[in-house]
Formats: C-alpha cells, structure tokens, sequence
C-alpha cells in the first residue's frame, strides 16, 4: 500500500502547495529508523561528513534548520524518484525500497506543503522522471484516467474562436485581425508545448479585454455605420476620398471589416426607446452562440438580462450591447475548456466527459476549431462512439487537421531553426528571415528548411507505415521541392526553359556594342526602359550567366539539363545545406529522393540547424535531444555554479575542445549527451555533410574563393568564401540506454544510430509517451501505464501507423474519463 | 455566494497589485503620513549587455585604467573625469550620476534572455513556475502605494497592446506590461480623459464580471485548478478598487495627460517614436500620482529597430557582431547607448522641471540603468553596470559624482545584485537581510546590504 501511494504520486496529492514553508512552525525532527538504514546502506558513503559528494550531506538531517533541511529534502526526492540516485554503478534499492525512502521524504515534506516535486511532474521537461520500464511493465493495474481540468485556450484556438464569433467560413476566415492581439504565447522549447498547466494571467486580463471590445465594435460596426452612429474622421474621409497607395497604411484598421451585423444586434441598434425584453434576449442568446456554440441557460438569460437593463440605466443601448456582448466574450467558458465529466461515478470513482465535453476534447484533438455540426450532435458515451467521431475527421480532407503535423514540429523541434541566427557572410548567401515570423508563411532560409521537413513529415504520414521508424531511417528527402510532384515539373520546365532563353539572350549579347545591345534588347522587349536604356539588372544576369554557361556560353549546351524552379524567398543557394550546388545541380523535380549521407529526419539540415550553434555545430544539444526525446532519458539544468564555456583553440576540433566537458565532475551529465551529439559531427551548423572540419579562426585561412548568391535584397552578389584549415571529423559515439544491450555499445556515425535508434522498443515507447503527452495536454502519470501500453500495442499491430496510434488514445480512458 | 467568491480568490493573489491596492504603504508610512513626497524609482531595462569597459571614463589615470581592467575596487569622484562620449546627452546632469562597476548575477538567468531574473535575483525561465518571487522593483512599489502600484513598459519584440512583463508580482506571477503607447494611455489615464456613455457603462461591465466569474463553476478538486479562476476574478477586483481610486484622482490626473500624437495612440510608429512616446508617459504617470515606480525595458534582444539608423536594427545580429549596412556592430551599440542617454536625459530633464515640495521630483527620484544580460550579448552574470542618475533627497550616499567599482568576484568586499537590491530596500525602510538568491559559489560573504552606500 505504501508503494502504491508513492506509484500514484503525482495524481493523488492535493496539489495544494505553498509556495513557502510554513514559517515559525517547530517540529522535532527524527530520521525513522528504516529510512536511516536505507539512506545508510545507498547514500551516506557518498553524502556523510567524510565525502560529501556534491557538497551534499544527508546524514546530519536532524541537525539542519528547517528550511535547509526542506531544501535538502526536495533535492533527495527528485533524486530518488526519477531514478537518479543512487548513480547506475553503484548498488541499486529494491523497487519497493525506493518507494518507501520516497515516501518518508515526501511525507516529511508534504507536513509543510513544501514538496516541490508534484508541481514540476506537470511539465513537459521533467516527464521522463517516471520509470519507463515500471510503466510499460504491466505491472500497474490503476484504471487510467485525466485529472478533471479547464485548460486554457492556446492562442491559435483563441484566434479561431474569433473567425467563430464573426461567423466567418472557408475563405472568408482570417489569418489575423488587426485589433486583436495575441493573448498568449506557446513556448518554444523543443517538445510538446501545448499543456494544462497555463492559466490567464493579469496582464493577459487587460489583452484579452481590449480585445473583446474591439471584436465587439466591429461585430457592430457595419449597423452602427448604417444607422449613423459610428463617426468617421474627417481625416478619414479625406483620404477616403482621394484613395491612393498609402490609405490602408493610413488606417489598418480600415482594411478588414465584417460585411454585415447580425440581426439581433442590428435591431437592438436601431429600436426606438428602450429596447425590450425580447430584444435583449435575442441578442444575449446570439452572442452566446456565436462565442460559445450553445444558448444560455435560464439562469445566466437573467444574470445577463438584468447586467444589460443596468447598464441602460446609466448609458445607452449601443454602449449596454456593447457590454453585454464583452461580457460574453470574456466568460471563462471562452478562454478555458472545461473538462469536468458528468453523470456517475465508475467503480474507479472517475467521470466520464459529457457528450459536449468530449466533442470540444476530439475537436481540439485533430483542429483548432470548434467541434464541427456531427461532432456537436453525435452522442459520445463510448470509445466506439469516440472511434466513429476521429476517423471520421481523420478521413474527411475538406477538415484541415494541423494538429498532426504540429505534433512533430513540436517533438522534433526542427521549427527551433527560426531561432539561430547565421551569419550571411558564412553562409555565403541570404540567409536570415527579416520579417516577424508568423506559423504560417515561409521565410527565407528557416522557412524553406521548415516547409522541407513539414513535407518529408507529410509524405510518411501519408503512407503511414512505420512512421517513427522511417523518419529516423529515411534515405528520401524533399530538396527545393513542396511536396507536389506535377506541380515542381511544372515549375521545373518553365525554369528550364526560361534558362534555355537566358543562354541565347547571353550568346547572342556576348560581343555587342551598347547600341547594338540596347537595339537588341529593345527588340525582345527585355531589360529594357521606355526610354531605350539597358537596365543594371542585366549585367548582373549577364555575370550569373557567365557561370553557368561559360564565359562563351557554350557550357553544358546540349546536356538534359533542369534548371531549378524558383522560390518566392531568393534563396536557392539553400541547396548547398544539402551539399548540392545551385549553379550545378540538374533539378529532380521527381521527389522525395535519394540523398547522399543522409538518414533520417535528423540529418535534416532543419534540425541539425535547430540543433546548433550561431557558428558552430552542438553536439551536447544534438546529443541531449537523443536522450531525451527518444530514449527517455532526462539531463538536469546546468548547474548555477558552472561556467560552461569551450575554450577556444586554433588547433583543434570542437569535439576536441569539448574534451573540458570529459573532466569527471562534468562528465555525469555530459556522459548522457556528447556521445550521442558526437555522432552528428558528420555535419556543420548549416547541416552540411563534411569529412573534414573547418577550423575557423582567422590564423588558419589558406585561401578565398568568389561565389555568387543572392543576398539579403534578394540581388545577386559576389561573396567572397573564406578557406579554411580542416582536421578530419571524428563521428564515432557510443549509445546507451536502448534498453536492449545488442543496440547499445560504440556507434560509427549517423547511419549507424539511427539504424539501432529505430530499432529498439524503448525508442518506439518513448515516442509513444510523447504523442500520449501532445494529446492529452499533460504528463503521463504511472495510471496511465494501461493506456501507454495499448497504444504500443496498436502501432506495432497496425505496422506503425500514426493514425491507428492517435485513435488508440483518443479512444483510451485516459482521454475519456476524468476524476 | 459570498463565501465561493472568497475561496476562488484564496489561492490567487490579484494580478493587477499582489497585494490588492493597499492604501497604507507598509514601510513608507510616515512618509505618506508627513505629506513628504514619495521617492520614486525607475528602471530601466535595455538588451545586449553593456561592456563594463564601455563605463570606464576615458581620462581615467593608466593606473587606475590598469585596476579598473584587473576589476580591482576603485572609488573615483566623476568631478575630475569625463564620462565616455556616448553619455553625452546627459553631461549636463553628471552631478546626479554614479557608474557603478562589478555586481555580480551568477545566480540569475544569463545569456540571451534573462526573464524576470536580473530584478528578482534568481534564474527564471520562459516558464512561469520559475518565477520565485517579487522583482525589486514591485517590492519598492508596495512601499509606496499608488494606483497603479507599479507601471511596467515595454518596447520588447515590437509587441502591442498588454504583454508579460519582465517584473514579477510574487511567485509564478510575472508582471503585466504595457506594450504601446495607446495601450498604456487609455489604461493610465482614463480617468482624466472625458467620459462617454460607453465608459461610464465600463463600470457596470467590470462588476458583472466580477460577479461573474466568482459564481463560475469551481467543480475542480485541486488549487491549481481553482487558481486557474481565482487569478482571473482576482484580476477584475483589483480592477475595480483601483477604478474608485481613481475616480477620486480625476482632476489630478487630467491636468497632467501626456501629449502623445493620435498616430502613435493608434499604433503606427517607430520603435524610437515608441521609445519618446512612453518617456511622456512615464513622467506623466509620475507626475498624476498613478504610481511611484516604473520599469520600462527600452529594447530586448527580439526588437527590430526602425527610426534611428538608415536601416532597422536587429539587436540580436549586432550582438553577434554582424555589420548594419558597412556601420560595424560596435558604432551601432555606441549609437544606440548614445540614443537610450538621450531618453535618459529627457526623462531627468521633464522630472527636474516638475516642482514638487520645496524641489522638484526629480530630487526625490532614482533612475537605474541597467542591462538585462549584464556584461555582453552571450552573458554569464559576472557583470552587471549600473548607470545611476538620483536626486539630492535620494537615500543613498554612493549615488551622485563616483565612478565605483567594487571588489572583484571572490575577493573580500565583492557584491552581488542581490547585496545592491538589498542596499536600497534597506535604505528606504524594507529592513529585508537580504533580497534574491545566493550565489552558491561565492566564497565570500554575500549577505546584506553594501554598507558603504548606506547613508
């Protein structure tokens, strides 16, 4: 019974944790005799007076203030419970004997409320403290269930609950509304980001409020203009009528309105006297509609009856609706979705979520939309009602579904490239977004390699076989391509033909006159002004075209040649990320295909980019998320203590200078990292394959070369490459932890790890627990040992299929009850 | 009913004011009960890191020059000295000014972004939980009640409207800030602007709102759910007894509403024009009673800068030394310090014009300037400068004319933000042993306040 109490930990503790100790309180303090024998027998060799470990102590407890001694107590919880202590070479507790050690401490702290342990369990980053191999054991019987929750909104959902409240459909919804302003903010770890655990904050409050209104002003605005009430400026109308290029510059706010008001408000506005009863029922009960897709009981129809006839006491009819209609959107229902469950209790004690509940829970689930009109009127009681509803969406194209594709942005991170800047002159071209990056438009070089890896993502979904596995092993890659094969041929051929008209423009002006060349020009109609004079953006074509087809034009004539489509970013130098050369590389429009060196999704210049340095590659964060996301694995913070710094040395490799991070007091937590980041030492920040490194420092350049790229303006220039010195990549690591001791041991390179990576079970339950994480919006807690275990079940059944995985677990009782 | 309304708030603090809008401040009493003007203080907050070299006056001795690199202590009056060209703009002001060199913030979040960290003296994360107290800056606001409490302003990531804040209102509980100059000014001022019927109803709304969500369905079990709630109504209460405050204020604030062009109040503007903009803002807050302290993060790390170069600055680029259009990072840094001194001196100026007592408010005012990641763009905390302009009633004797740095890490005497913060808590009253974290690997003292500077 004791180890059940530690085993359910994190869902049956109160959760009612101070933030401080409770001050002033005395108690006498006494180590139990059991739990003394057990901190004797694993701990105090290393943490006593003599040792010290750590400048840990634990056996003078009893001596310590209690503030100190809560301190030390939380640290050894952490410890204990996730396994970390004592370390792996040392002898190991029973199972049962962690538990209870486990569960004095936390008895001792929970006395004060100042266990700290509960409230970091809800977070991503420290999911994996809970035993794997405990969870997928089989051992646990608990029926699973979700803690009863409001989770808030996020702030996609947030902008699709406004495109709902304008009633606006299909091509009519917006990406983004001028007077709204994003209340909330995922964070941008790498990991599932979307949790419970988020609440409105203060100054989200006032957000949110200006925000209401100004959805409220334009859900009336077009009946307020009709009826006169809403005044124009007179600097407004001026411009208005005058028109021009800068109006909309002018007046953001004048660039989108709704076209119309809705009835029930429009006649509010326009009554005359004071507008009855009936009137203001019917616009309380649209605005319910439109915000929260139901109608008010009785007893909000009179809560807010009697708020709006009060308001019209002291103002006016439009300024009483005005607040109604803020009021509504402001109800919590707007901004948290519940998830209480109703009718009675199971034998386990747990609710099962009402039928709206559920249709909110399997929406939000796939979309970021309200449930659609079948999901609000199919009665879901069973799993097999649930089943029915998320194959349904699954199946349905016209649903757009960006959830999915979102799980693995957020699990592999690779959206993290955004956030590392390059520097263009190494890079040797145009390389860094200069516009606010938005979720869904392509920016520049970390858009292109985004919507490269959200393609490559897409295609396995597609044929959903074994999807974890192929992404780890994948050979196939989509380079300068979006995913539609007739589309890039489309685009290919027209490029290709374009360069055909480019080498006879070339040859044919090689040893013209300027008079001869303008006549020419003018003649194709080309490069040309009205007043007949030649454009400078033909000379630096003309300079392009010297290198791709030779200074007499004759260079590759005659050869099956594609040229490569162009993109709306001016960046096709990209290529080279894939160790392909833009000016050379005949295009392959045929796609995903075979690259050279690569395999998997993380050989993907996307995250290996996301996974570096600003001019160096990282092999601890490469290596870190190895550990973490597909083993199971956890790293603590870097200690405030240490000064993690590489130094710098002209002479030596970054593996060689990470060799700091080997000393024996680093080397606990970077054991579980650089071998694993080593690996991927095969490629440069920029994710380029490399047998050799550059050492880039200014003593060991040997030489400099010109390339052409377009730069930041998005013209072609003359970059001016530096070379350097190289010393050859040593990429060999060395894994552990795959739970299978034939996959562990020391490891070639990336096609050696990934190979092991994919094929063991801990990796693929790893994965599991990441995608229960994503949709459940929370941790696992050991009760959820029956549904991990049956979703591991169906993916291996169902040959690795995402989607059989994602209906295992919105069908689970994870997902369906709560307590 | 009543008794649900107060349990949904027993776990939330009000988010507009911790501690509700407390109308006796609970260290400045007597200041309050005297009818002595309030000391104010404003922070200033600006991304990238300052080079403590960048401090250094240039007519430093070699040999004071050669301590002043060994990060040796020194104590220099500013009289006989001048200050580094970029603080020109407010040369006129030297006999307010005091550079302050050596506190260290090892144990504060470093490096790029830094959070609520450099004034709450502990790492804090993106993630809320990490937040584990109070910043310095909302603890001296409590002292000296106001409205407002305290008003936090931001150009950060050219964000709008109302935005997390870089203070911190209690555990977990980030500050809010306002994010445009429109945003902050109908929030700030509202009560001295003429009333339509819309928001007279305003009243009513938050009320209802009020009422509202303390009746909303608290079926959750636990307190981190009903907190989910309790902070949101706490939030609309606050709300409200700040609103009858203000009412009472109306006069007050309504003669001193800044002028703010109706182009900025509707969000179309430069970053710099943004930057002018809420300095009106904050000396008028000042000026109307609204609050007593302000913290305004001039940039951060994210913020395009348009207005003052031929071409928008990307901070982050010029921290990584990346060239604006052949101008090398380094000029762009000086021109961009040079420019934050020009808000500096507009702000000094505006608050010495402003009488107050038998002075003017400046007298009684204190201005840090200090930079969120300390000694450069990828920090460690081994540094963080301080630029310190401070009226003649201000109790600190350190500030005015010296140019201080303290003891190098781990030698005898070194300082830690922690010790800085403790310093000016103390000297106002707060009798707190010491504020924010320990470094766990100073070997030194580090509890308490600077004594020296202690008048």
């Amino acid at each position: 019974m004791r180890s059940l109490s530690l085993l359910v930990l994190p869902f049956f503790l109160p959760w009612a944790l101070a933030d401080e100790p409770v001050a002033g309180d005395k108690v006498d303090f006494k180590v139990p005799s059991q739990a003394d024998d057990l901190l004797g027998f694993y701990c105090y060799e290393c943490h006593d007076s003599g040792t010290q470990k750590g400048d840990v102590r634990l056996d003078n407890l009893e001596e310590l203030g209690l503030g100190k001694r809560l301190d030390l107590l939380n640290m050894a919880l952490e410890h204990v419970f996730s396994g970390e202590m004592p370390p792996k070479k040392a002898d190991q507790p029973k199972q049962e004997e962690r538990d209870q050690l486990a569960q004095w401490i936390w008895g001792e702290l929970k006395i004060y409320n100042a266990s700290k342990l509960e409230d970091k369990l809800r977070y991503y980053k420290y999911a994996n403290y809970l035993d794997h191999d405990r969870l997928f054991s089989g051992e646990i019987t608990e029926a699973p269930f979700t803690k009863a929750r409001r989770w808030r909104v996020n702030e996609l959902i947030y902008h699709e609950r406004i495109n709902e409240v304008f009633e606006l459909e299909g091509r009519s919804r917006r990406d983004s509304f001028f007077g709204v302003v994003k209340p909330f903010n995922l964070p941008t770890d790498p990991g599932v980001a979307y949790y419970d655990t988020e609440i409105v904050e203060g100054g989200q409050f006032l957000t949110l409020m200006s925000n209401a209104k100004w959805v409220v002003e334009k859900q009336l605005r077009h009946a307020l203009v009709e009826s006169g009430e809403h005044v124009f400026s007179d600097e407004y109308l001026e411009a208005k009528g005058k028109g021009g290029r800068y109006f909309n510059a002018r007046f953001p706010d004048e660039v989108w309105n709704p076209g119309r008001t809705a009835e029930a408000f429009t006649r509010v506005i326009n009554s005359t006297g004071r507008p009855g009863a009936e009137m203001l029922r019917d616009a309380i009960t649209h605005q319910f509609k439109v915000a929260l897709q139901r109608e008010p009981d009785a007893a909000e129809m009179e809560k807010y009856l009697g708020f709006t006839n009060k308001t019209l006491d002291v103002s006016d009819k439009t300024s009483a609706l005005k607040k109604m209609m803020v009021s509504v959107l402001m109800e919590p229902e707007f901004l948290y979705r519940n998830e209480f469950g109703g009718g009675k209790p199971d034998e386990h004690g747990r609710l099962k979520l009402t039928s709206r509940e559920a249709s909110y829970a399997i929406a939000y689930a796939l979309t970021d939309r309200v449930p659609d009109e079948t999901l609000v009127n199919a009665s879901l009681t069973t799993p097999e009602d649930y089943e029915r509803e998320v194959r349904r969406i699954l199946s349905d194209d016209s649903i757009e579904k960006p959830r999915v594709l979102r799980f693995f942005q957020d699990y592999f991170g690779y959206k993290g490239v955004y956030d590392v800047f390059k520097d263009e002159e190494r890079f040797i071209g145009a390389y860094n977004p200069h516009r606010v990056v938005s979720t869904k438009y392509v920016y520049r070089v970390p858009g292109k390699l985004r919507q490269e890896a959200d393609t490559l993502v897409e295609w396995v979904l597609k044929n959903d076989k074994n999807v974890l596995e192929t992404l780890l092993t994948t050979d196939r890659f989509f380079v300068h391509h979006n995913g539609n094969n007739e589309e890039m041929k489309a685009a290919a051929a027209k490029a290709t033909e374009t360069t055909k008209e480019h080498r006879k423009i070339y040859k044919d002006t090689l040893n013209l006159k300027r008079d001869e060349l303008a006549e020419y020009l003018k003649k194709i109609n080309q490069y040309i002004t009205k007043d007949g004079k030649v454009i400078r953006r033909f000379s630096i074509d003309q300079d392009n075209w010297r290198l791709l087809f030779g200074s007499d034009g004759t260079k590759g004539e005659g050869e099956d040649w594609t040229s490569l489509p162009p993109d709306n970013e001016g960046v096709i130098h990209s290529v080279k990320m894939w160790n392909l050369d833009h000016l050379n590389w005949s295009y392959e429009a045929e796609q995903p295909m075979k690259v050279e060196n690569r395999m998997g999704l993380l050989s993907h210049p996307a995250w290996l980019v996301a996974n570096s340095q600003n001019a160096a590659s990282d092999p601890i964060h490469r290596g870190k998320w190895v550990r973490e996301k597909l083993l199971g694995g956890f790293i603590r913070d870097v200690p405030i203590t240490v000064d993690a710094k590489v130094p710098e040395d002209p002479h030596k490799t970054l593996r060689e200078r990470f060799a700091v991070s080997e000393a024996k007091s680093c080397w606990q937590c970077h054991e579980k990292m650089n071998p694993l980041g080593y690996v991927f030492e095969q490629f440069d920040d920029f994710g380029r394959f490399r047998f050799e490194e550059a050492l880039e420092y200014p003593e060991n350049v040997v030489d400099t070369r010109k390339v052409r790229a377009k730069g930041e303006h998005g013209v072609f220039k003359t970059y001016e490459e530096l070379i350097y010195r190289t010393k050859p990549v040593d990429s060999t690591g060395f894994l552990e932890g795959t739970g299978n001791k034939s996959l562990d041991g020391p490891v070639q390179d990336v096609r050696d790890l990934m190979t092991r990576l994919a094929k063991s079970d801990r990796v693929r339950q790893v994965f599991v627990r990441n995608v229960f994480r994503y949709f459940m919006g929370r941790n696992e807690t050991y009760a959820d040992s029956q549904t991990l275990i049956e979703a591991d079940r169906v993916y291996l059944k169902s040959g690795g299929s995402f989607q059989e995985l994602m209906v295992s677990l919105l069908t689970s009782d994870s997902f369906l009850y709560r307590k | 009913m009543h008794s649900r309304r107060n349990f949904i708030r027993t776990s939330a603090a009000g988010l507009l004011g911790a501690s509700g809008l407390p109308l006796l401040p609970a260290f400045g009493a007597e200041a309050a009960n005297s009818g002595t003007p309030p000391p104010r203080f404003i922070f200033l907050r600006k991304s990238n890191g300052t080079f403590p070299s960048e401090l250094v006056p240039p007519s430093l001795s070699d040999a004071d020059k050669k301590k002043d690199a060994n990060m040796e202590a020194l104590d220099i009056d500013l009289d006989r000295h001048e200050l580094p060209a970029w603080m020109e703009p407010i040369a006129a002001h030297k006999n307010n000014l005091t550079l302050l060199q050596g506190l260290s913030a090892k144990m504060c979040t470093m490096g790029h972004s830094t959070y609520q960290s450099p004034l709450a003296v502990s790492r804090s994360a993106e993630r809320v939980a990490t937040i584990t107290r109070a910043s310095v800056d909302i603890e001296l606001a409590r002292m000296f009640s106001s409205p407002f409490e305290h008003v936090e302003l931001t150009c950060a990531k050219n964000e709008k409207g109302v935005v997390r804040g870089m203070s911190s209102i209690g555990p977990k509980q980030p500050n809010y800030a306002f994010a445009s100059p429109g945003a902050a000014f109908r929030n700030l001022f509202a009560e001295g602007l003429e009333k339509s019927n819309d928001q007279k109803a305003d009243e009513n709304l938050f009320d209802f709102l009020s009422g509202n969500i303390a009746s909303y369905d608290a079926r959750t079990l636990d307190l981190l759910e009903s907190q989910k709630i309790g902070n949101y109504a706490s939030s609309v209460d606050s709300l409200i007894e700040r609103n009858k405050l203000l009412v009472k204020m109306g006069q007050q604030i309504a003669a001193n509403i800044p002028k703010i062009e109706k182009t900025i109040l509707e969000d179309n503007y430069t970053v710099v024009e943004q930057q002018y903009a809420f300095v009106d803002i904050l000396v008028s807050s000042l000026r109307a009673g609204l609050t007593n302290v302000v913290t305004y993060t001039l940039d951060d790390l994210a913020t395009q800068y348009d207005g003052l170069l031929a071409d928008t600055i990307h901070l982050h680029e010029i921290g990584h030394n990346k060239a604006l259009k052949g101008m090398p990072a380094d000029e762009v840094r000086s021109s961009l310090r040079n420019h934050h001194m020009k808000l500096v001196n507009k702000l000094v100026d505006n608050l010495k014009a402003t009488p107050e007592g038998k002075g003017t408010m400046f007298d009684n005012t204190m201005i840090l300037y200090l930079p969120e990641n300390g000694e450069k763009h990828h920090s460690i905390g081994s540094e963080v400068p301080f630029i310190i302009l401070a009226g003649d009633r201000v109790k600190l004797n350190m500030a005015r004319r010296r140019y201080i740095r303290l003891p190098n890490y781990n030698e005898e005497g070194h300082k830690t933000l922690g010790n800085w913060y403790t310093t000016i808590l103390n000297a106002y009253g707060n009798p707190i042993k010491h504020y924010g974290d320990f470094d766990v690997s100073l070997k030194v003292n580090q509890e308490g306040a600077i004594k020296q500077f202690l008048g």
